[in-house]
């Protein structure tokens, strides 16, 4: 719920939350097969070295 | 073995590196390929990071030069003009007093590649601010200004000033507020 006189702190409050909203929803996102058959190769030249 | 094996490490870093490079480039396929180069550095630089230092401070360090140098590489094509943005802005806040997500985003497009990593990087992935500071190669005080300013700059294109904060609030709470405002007076 919004304060009844919004001040300086509920607007950085709404701001944070919503930059933790766009963070997250990147960061929730499954890990594209591009980049996990990357680690893939990455990793099983690791292990031959 | 005493240290996590920081490869292992690595992966499970992948999500919150993802979502750093897309507060910076703001585009999901040069976001994907950022982050692919950054894990190709980190990976071939293994043997320079010092086992029990910050890992996820490394990282983010090797994504944002990454961006950087790109960048400075890159040829300014399309310099958005001033208007071009703000017009997709819609003109008030969103009627149930919350900043709408989509109008948040296109404000948070206009800050400055450094207001917007340090916004990202206290504001939403939990970094502390010398941890951001070690990051972005700068001092804590930067970081606390860049902050304040992205800040300041949000809300005034969100049309948050502390001056017009009442258009947060619905026409049926101000009514409410202002009933109440007259009772005690």
């Amino acid at each position: 719920m919004a304060s009844p006189t919004p001040d300086k702190d509920a607007v950085q409050k709404q701001i944070d939350e919503n930059l933790r909203k766009i963070f997250e929803e990147t960061a929730n996102e499954p890990i594209p097969d591009q980049l996990t058959q990357l680690l893939d190769k990455l990793r099983e030249q690791e292990t031959r070295k | 073995m005493s240290h996590p094996d920081p490869r292992e490490e690595l992966i499970a870093l992948l999500p919150s590196l993802r979502a750093f490079a897309m507060s910076l480039t703001r585009q999901p396929a040069a976001a994907d390929d950022l982050v692919q180069d950054t894990v190709l550095k980190a990976w071939s630089n293994f043997d320079k990071f010092q086992t029990g230092t910050n890992l996820r401070a490394w990282l983010f360090t090797i994504l944002r030069n990454t961006y950087y140098s790109d960048r400075r590489k890159k040829v300014r094509e399309v310099e958005d003009g001033d208007g071009v943005l703000t017009a997709q802005l819609s003109e008030k806040p969103a009627h149930d007093g919350r900043l709408a997500l989509r109008d948040f985003r296109v404000a948070f497009d206009q800050l400055t590649d450094e207001q917007r990593e340090a916004l990202i990087l206290v504001g939403a992935s939990g970094f502390s601010y010398e941890e951001a500071a070690e990051t972005c190669g700068c001092a804590v005080g930067t970081i606390k200004s860049r902050i304040n300013r992205g800040r300041a700059r949000l809300a005034e294109l969100m049309h948050l000033s502390e001056n017009e904060a009442m258009e947060m609030t619905d026409p049926a709470t101000m009514a409410v507020i202002s009933a109440g405002r007259t009772a005690t007076a």
